[in-house]
C-alpha cells in the first residue's frame, strides 16, 4: 500500500512545473468562492475534476456504509446527502451547454450553484465524520 | 515555485487515494483528476474528447453515488 501512495505523491509532484503555478492557485481556489469571471472550457474541466474527487471520496463512504463497516446511522446520512447531489447533474448538463455555447452569464450563473452544491454536500459529509479532502476545499 | 503550495497540493490529493487505497477503491480517477488539475500549465489545450473524457467519469461517480441504497 505505501509503494502505491508514495507513487501518487510522485506522480503529483512530477506535475508541477512553474509555468502552471497560476493554474494551481486558480485551482486551489475554484470550489472556495463564487466567481464572476468567464467559465472556460478549462475552468469546466477543473471543476469536474474537483467534482470526480467529491465523488470518488463520497462513493467510498457510500461503499463503507454498504459493507457495514461504519455504523448503520450511515444510511440515513447519505440519504441527506444525496437530497443535494440529486441536484447536480441536471445543472452540469446545463453547464456543459452553456459553456461550450459561449453563454457566459447563464454559465456562470450555473457554476456557482453547482459549487455551492458540492460544498453542501461536503459540509454534511463532514459534519457525519467524513472528511473528504480535494483541491479546492 | 511554491513548493509549499505544490506539496499541499499534492498531499490533498494523496489523501483521498489513501483512503480509496484503504478501502480498497479504485482510486484511478482521484489520481487522474488530481494530475490534471496540477497540470493546469496546459490551459488552453483541451479537446473536446479530453473534456468528454472527463465528463463521463464525473457522470458516472455522480450515478453510483445517487443510486438508492441497498
Amino acid at each position: 500500500m505505501f509503494r502505491k501512495i508514495s507513487l501518487v505523491l510522485a506522480l503529483s509532484l512530477s506535475l508541477g512545473g512553474c509555468a502552471g503555478l497560476q493554474n494551481i492557485k486558480t485551482a486551489v481556489e475554484v470550489g472556495t468562492t463564487s466567481i464572476v469571471n468567464p467559465i472556460t472550457r478549462d475552468r469546466l474541466n477543473q471543476l469536474e475534476n474537483i467534482a470526480i474527487l467529491v465523488f470518488t471520496g463520497l462513493n467510498s463512504w457510500r461503499q463503507a456504509c454498504i459493507d457495514g463497516t461504519i455504523p448503520a446511522s450511515c444510511k440515513g446520512q447519505i440519504e441527506s446527502a444525496q437530497v443535494y447531489t440529486r441536484k447536480i447533474p441536471p445543472y452540469l448538463t446545463q453547464l456543459r451547454a452553456f459553456v461550450k455555447s459561449g453563454d457566459q452569464v447563464n454559465a456562470i450563473t450555473v457554476y456557482n450553484n453547482v459549487m455551492n452544491l458540492i460544498t453542501t454536500v461536503k459540509a454534511q459529509a463532514a459534519a457525519n465524520g467524513v472528511t473528504i479532502s480535494t483541491v479546492g476545499s | 515555485m511554491d513548493i509549499a503550495l505544490i506539496l499541499d497540493l499534492a498531499m490533498k490529493g494523496l489523501s483521498v487515494a489513501n483512503t480509496l487505497i484503504t478501502v480498497g477503491k479504485n482510486a484511478v480517477p482521484a489520481i487522474d483528476a488530481v494530475k490534471q488539475l496540477i497540470s493546469g500549465a496546459q490551459a488552453g489545450t483541451l479537446t473536446d474528447a479530453d473534456l468528454d473524457k472527463t465528463e463521463a467519469v464525473l457522470d458516472a461517480l455522480i450515478e453510483d453515488f445517487n443510486a438508492p441504497l441497498p
